[in-house]
């Protein structure tokens, strides 16, 4: 019996307890920043280290919640080990929301800096990846008191998966970035913060960080930057919204806007492929209604609002289809499929795919592609028309 | 050196004991022989002499010496036990009677009687009690005396007259303080054992309802009832009832926990397989279900077997409110079970080793107020829940009037003062807090969830989450394991059983419950017929056709 005690004992005594940490002993990173030095060519590598005890409800300690200590190595995994050096808690990266990479770093190619996340077990793979654009990815995350969260961390994760509310910005978290740049039929982009200065005044604060628009990237490359309509026109082809606002002139007055509100959207790419010839349709049908009519008229009869909706929905193609021909003109400028047309050859014929997908950028890069837009605007909100005052 | 040392000691203290133990059995069989063996004699004054021998010292035995005269003298004897006897009873109906006899007594036809056999007169035309019985061993006569009969000695003869003259003090029948009921009767056991069985044979008005008779206990020679249903109880578990029990061989039996210790089929293990109740109508549910019911002199508690896994969750007021609520509110206690062992290891788990898997926002809010406290979670956690069941016991023995106290130093150590110190953390109060209220929800349980909480609480603290579920493991298969009395424990979840679970974790309408419980009997066993579903009068042709 004492011998039996004794085995099971040890079994507690010797296995366990190795990876026990407790609460206090973890420094919980929120958002990493990675930079590079010019001079040494080294990593700078900034992590956003929260301070429980500044969130506590019964009484917090003044300051600022979170940390900024900054390390840099000739690996990432070297200066994410030297930040133990700086600072009194383990650094603990389960909880980490978001990677910023520095435009000028991400040229050089996203694998080679990721690996140490993807190969180690300690980050999670929905880990947001962001560009900070004409910057050093460490600004964004000094930037303080610029969200409802006091975290900054929390305010650029909160702010990522609400990309579904607009049409502006795209988001990419770690594992659709890999799978992305590593699949020959497509090419990943990745949202971009902008650090916006604003005049003192205008907007109440000095300092803003915008998520804004989208990063291409040519495998891992970083290749350019879309603008915000560029980025509607990419979220048109990948069929990627949910709901959203569109802006559209009124044609019965002049000056005014009608608003058009996304409600559902579908997009399909579909590939064509005569003897050598590969060419694209790109389907994409949108449901609407009306939710903004700036025009004080008074339509005198349902026939004039139905052609005031007709000609809405003209307008409306009509503005879908410019920004994604703009789109498609940039990608195939700069030779990067983000819309995974080859993925889509791919599946339906597998062989083309197969002869061409080794020079599949140059292909792309002047493959023809159609546009077909359905619109339907199916509803005017609570209220029929507009209303003009008498 | 040292081990010889301890030895010799412990050679002596056996000596010792073994030295008392002998001089108590040197003095016991004596006293015994007296009483047990031999029969009345003819001479009043010899058994006498007898009784007196056997209850000399003893201040609350009583005797009196009567005479009656009716047409000769007789002397008789009475004795009995005060305090166990009703004294007006034994007034009117035996003294009374003897003194003052009517007036056919001195007829004739009685005198001619009355040489013949007095004892047969006194019998059945003086004493008007309801039971009067002859007796002539001494054994049976000092049994019924220290049960609250009347010995009634009449010179010239040895046979002596019982006269059942009970009567003592009992508490009333009133709600148990262990199970409360919002619907559902209110009466609960008492320490008198015929009330017992009379409180369940009100319920079951059926012969087949049998009480056997037993007395355990040497030196106590307690009553106990087994209970059971002919023809609805399985035979064989009866049996093994009564085979167990006859093989008890112990001094005392005070509570029908002794004979729970004495027949439970895993005394190494921490759960109960024996259960135990104190209202009526619990164990006579039981009962109709099959199981048999053991009664135990002297206690509220009344134990039934086999005892199943799931009758935790049962409560009487299930059967008594409609099924939709019961069937919730037994998840509820599912629930409870499961919170109250595993949530103080789930908490140390989660925040010394599975730090991923909290959400972001909580962890900070868990790191924050973990912050100031200067233990291990581990520590803590153990502490509280030390902390918590001494106020737990602390409240069970305090006497009444210091209650007020208890609860506010309860509320300063665990609560908002506990936190403000900075001894505990609160999310860790609030861990310990719900441990303990669902703790009380399956108050059954209680023994075998404390020890597997703390049981638990090491795993995780050794081993985080992995060490739970070995735990889990453990408990789980130890309690598949476990019998009672012929009956898997955790049937009919294990083995399974689809008709149990009509009446298991959740509660079908009564309606739907056609057999009664095959893990209990055994055997198909039909309770009601098949048109037990309420219809309404104007659907009855549809349901028909």
């Amino acid at each position: 019996m004492r011998r039996y005690s004794f085995v099971i004992l040890s079994i507690f005594l010797l296995s366990g307890c190795w990876d026990r940490k407790e609460l206090k002993e973890i420094g919980m990173v929120g958002a990493i920043a990675i930079d590079k030095d010019p001079d040494t060519e080294e990593f700078i590598l900034t992590s956003q280290i929260l301070i429980p005890a500044a969130e506590s409800s019964q009484n917090p300690s003044p300051g600022k919640p979170f940390l900024l200590e900054t390390a840099t190595g000739k690996t990432i995994f070297e200066a994410l080990r030297k930040t133990n050096q700086m600072i009194d808690r383990r650094s603990f990266f389960a909880h980490n929301k978001i990677i910023i990479i520095s435009e000028e770093l991400a040229k050089e190619g996203l694998i080679s800096i990721l690996d140490s996340f993807y190969r180690g077990k300690e980050i999670r793979g929905y880990v947001w990846i962001c560009i900070a654009k004409e910057t050093n990815a460490r600004n964004i995350l000094e930037a303080e008191n610029i969200g409802v969260s006091r975290i900054p961390a929390n305010f650029l994760n909160n702010m990522l998966e609400q990309t579904d509310s607009h049409l502006n910005s795209v988001s990419t978290n770690l594992l659709t970035f890999y799978k992305d740049a590593l699949e020959a039929g497509t090419d990943p982009v990745a949202g971009v913060l902008v650090m916006e200065k604003k005049e003192k005044g205008k907007y109440s604060q000095n300092k803003n960080v915008t998520l804004s628009g989208a990063a291409v990237f040519k495998k891992d490359k970083l290749m350019g930057l879309l603008n915000e309509s560029e980025t509607r026109g990419y979220r048109w082809i990948t069929g990627d919204i949910k709901t959203g606002a569109l802006s559209l002139p009124s044609d019965i007055q002049e000056g005014k806007y009608v608003s058009v509100d996304v409600i559902k959207m579908n997009a399909k790419i579909v590939p064509e492929v005569k003897g050598e010839q590969i060419s694209f349709a790109i389907h994409v049908s949108e449901k609407g209604k009306v939710t903004e009519q700036q025009a004080t008229v008074q339509f005198s009869d349902s026939k004039q609002q139905i052609n005031f909706l007709n000609s809405l929905q003209a307008e409306n193609k009509k503005i879908i289809e410019d920004e994604m021909n703009q789109v498609i003109k940039k990608a195939q400028a700069l030779k990067t499929d983000i819309f995974g047309l080859g993925n889509a050859l791919n599946k339906r014929y597998p062989n083309t795919w197969n002869r061409v997908k080794d020079e599949w950028p140059e292909t792309f890069a002047d493959v023809p592609i159609s546009l077909q837009v359905k619109v339907n605007i199916t509803s005017s909100g609570l209220m029929k028309g507009p209303f003009k005052p008498e | 050196m040292k081990k010889i040392r301890y030895r010799t000691k412990l050679d002596l203290f056996k000596n010792d004991v073994r030295k008392e133990e002998k001089g108590v059995q040197d003095h016991q069989p004596k006293n015994q022989s007296l009483s047990n063996t031999g029969e009345l004699d003819k001479q009043l004054d010899k058994n006498i002499e007898h009784i007196k021998s056997l209850f000399g010292k003893s201040e609350d035995v009583k005797y009196r010496e009567i005479e009656v005269v009716t047409s000769k003298k007789h002397r008789v004897f009475l004795c009995f036990i005060d305090g166990l006897v009703n004294e007006s009873y034994i007034n009117l109906h035996i003294i009374k009677s003897l003194m003052e006899p009517d007036y056919t007594i001195g007829s004739p036809q009685l005198v001619k009687e009355e040489s013949s056999d007095f004892l047969k007169v006194i019998e059945s035309r003086i004493v008007s009690s309801l039971n009067v019985k002859e007796v002539r061993n001494w054994k049976t006569t000092t049994d019924s005396i220290l049960l609250g009969e009347t010995l009634l000695l009449i010179d010239g003869f040895e046979t002596g007259l019982l006269v059942s003259t009970q009567g003592f003090a009992a508490r009333n029948v009133g709600e148990p303080d262990t199970e409360s009921s919002v619907r559902g009767p209110r009466e609960g056991f008492n320490e008198v054992l015929k009330v017992n069985t009379s409180l369940i044979r009100r319920k079951i008005n059926n012969p087949n309802l049998i009480f056997e008779g037993m007395k355990l206990g040497k030196q106590t020679k307690t009553n106990i009832r087994i209970g059971y249903i002919d023809g609805i109880a399985n035979p064989k578990v009866v049996d093994e009832v009564k085979k167990r029990l006859k093989t008890i061989d112990t001094d005392s039996i005070l509570e029908s926990g002794y004979i729970e210790q004495f027949i439970e089929d895993h005394p190494y293990s921490i759960f109960p397989t024996v259960a135990n109740s104190e209202k009526p109508d619990k164990v006579a549910a039981k009962l109709l279900e099959g199981r048999v019911a053991i009664l135990c002199d002297g206690t509220p508690f009344v134990l039934t077997v086999p005892h199943l896994f799931v009758e935790n969750l049962q409560v009487g007021e299930d059967y008594y409110s409609r099924p939709y609520l019961s069937s919730f509110i037994r998840l509820l206690r599912l629930l409870s079970l499961f919170l109250t062992v595993a949530s103080p290891s789930i908490y140390i788990a989660l925040t010394t080793y599975h730090h991923e898997m909290v959400p972001a926002l909580l962890l900070t809010t868990m790191a924050a107020a973990q912050e100031k406290v200067p233990f291990p979670t581990f520590i803590e956690a153990l502490l509280m829940a030390i902390v918590f069941e001494i106020l737990r016991e602390a409240g069970v023995r305090m006497p009444r009037p210091v209650g007020a106290a208890i609860s506010i130093v309860g509320a300063l150590v665990i609560g908002e003062a506990a936190v403000q110190a900075g001894f505990v953390s609160a999310p860790m109060v609030i861990v310990i807090a719900i441990t303990g209220i669902c703790g009380f929800v399956v108050s059954s349980l209680s023994d075998a969830i404390i020890l597997s909480r703390f049981l638990l609480i090491f795993l995780a603290g050794a081993l985080g989450l992995y060490g739970i579920l070995m735990g889990f493991l453990m408990l789980l298969g130890h309690l598949c394991s476990l019998r009672s009395f012929g009956s898997p424990f955790l049937s009919p979840q294990a083995p399974i059983n689809w008709n149990g679970w009509r009446d298991s974790i959740i509660r079908m309408p009564l309606w739907f419950q056609k057999t009664r419980p095959h893990s209990v009997v055994w055997r198909e066993s039909k309770r009601q017929g098949n048109q037990n579903k309420p219809t309404r009068p104007d659907t009855e042709g549809e349901e028909m056709s």
